[in-house]
């Protein structure tokens, strides 16, 4: 068989559509300079807005993690190279296919913060979990009708007025909760450790957290309000 | 996260405000977006971070040569055994703390704050 690579290069894939790319991805067993090119492309698509929310993600917890916005940007996005077959949409549109990609993409970060959070509990000689690592290929998040977003400024004022403890904790139970109201026990089990707390406390905390910033949001919405 | 059981008494009743604030996390990179709306607005919102950062992350070759990072973290927070006690017995009493506690509470704040 010939090598396909002789025959595709850089830039006949960069006018590939991103479905074709997943899928000159997904041959990174069979075709690996194929697949690698196809990588290339997938990774100027995709790399810099991911990198980006990784760093806004996790810089919370740069405290806690000191490189955390690295691993998790380069262990998803490898995961994306090597799983790139568990990748299916339904939707034909290309914007909407760019959008399943980063929402996939996404949620493999989300179990790779998963998994170093699971570390942690393992460095503190606890009990050490084998990695069971989830590929979410098809991510339907329905949502809610609730009203628009929070300006950016007045989140960031709201929580200014949160310490480490309290932000860290408020901001981990929302990212391992599904739909922000599960928490899955060990999950809680591991922010309990991370933060030095027992349960009680945890429920505790998050509770001021959310107080506090509902009403620091408040102050800031009634602030700008135009007056009668 | 399909290997995790959910147990019922982790249920929290979400409230409107905190509807509003996981989507508003969600738009501005506090927690990773989830719908349509949320990617594009969180990009909107972080248009020059994003162009700034193609000139910062690692080639797509790099990434494949590196493969995993595989981190031990350390935990840089300290136990603070005392601290933790004392917010342990507030909560536990549900009693207006005495002067004494309070003044206690104001030491451990300051305390953490100046770690």
């Amino acid at each position: 068989m010939d090598d396909a690579s002789s025959f595709v290069s850089l830039n006949d894939l960069r006018k590939e559509s991103t479905l074709t790319i997943m899928e000159y991805m997904a041959m990174n067993k069979d075709e690996p300079s194929v697949a690698n090119l196809a990588f290339n492309v997938f990774y100027e698509r995709f790399s810099s807005a991911f990198m980006v929310t990784c760093e806004k993600v996790c810089g919370p917890f740069e405290c806690l993690y000191d490189g955390l916005a690295e691993v998790i940007f380069n262990n998803a996005i490898l995961n994306a190279y090597l799983k790139a077959g568990q990748f299916n949409t339904t939707n034909k549109d290309s914007q909407k296919v760019d959008n399943d990609v980063k929402k996939w993409l996404y949620g493999i970060a989300n179990t790779e913060m998963y998994i170093e959070l699971r570390k942690i509990k393992a460095s503190a000689n606890l009990s050490i979990v084998e990695d069971i690592l989830v590929l979410e290929s098809n991510i339907d998040h329905e949502e809610p009708l609730i009203a628009e977003c929070y300006e950016k400024e007045i989140l960031e004022q709201a929580l200014e007025t949160l310490n480490d403890k309290e932000k860290g904790v408020l901001l981990m139970c929302y990212q391992f909760s599904e739909d922000g109201k599960n928490i899955p026990s060990d999950v809680i089990d591991r922010i309990n450790t991370i933060f030095n707390i027992k349960e009680p406390n945890r429920r505790q905390i998050k509770k001021r957290a959310l107080e506090k910033v509902q009403q620091q949001v408040n102050y800031l919405l009634s602030k700008t309000k135009p007056k009668k | 996260m399909s290997d995790l059981k959910l147990i019922p008494g982790n249920l929290d009743n979400l409230s409107e405000f905190e509807l509003r604030l996981i989507k508003s996390f969600r738009s501005n990179g506090y927690l990773f977006p989830m719908s349509d709306e949320e990617i594009e607005r969180f990009e909107d919102c972080h248009k020059k971070e994003i162009r700034s950062a193609i000139s910062k992350v690692p080639s797509a070759d790099e990434i494949l040569n590196r493969g995993r990072i595989e981190k031990n973290w350390t935990l840089s927070t300290q136990v603070d055994e005392e601290v933790s006690q004392n917010m342990a017995q507030a909560a536990r009493e549900g009693k207006t703390p005495t002067d004494a506690l309070k003044q206690k509470m104001l030491d451990d704040r300051n305390k953490s704050k100046n770690k």
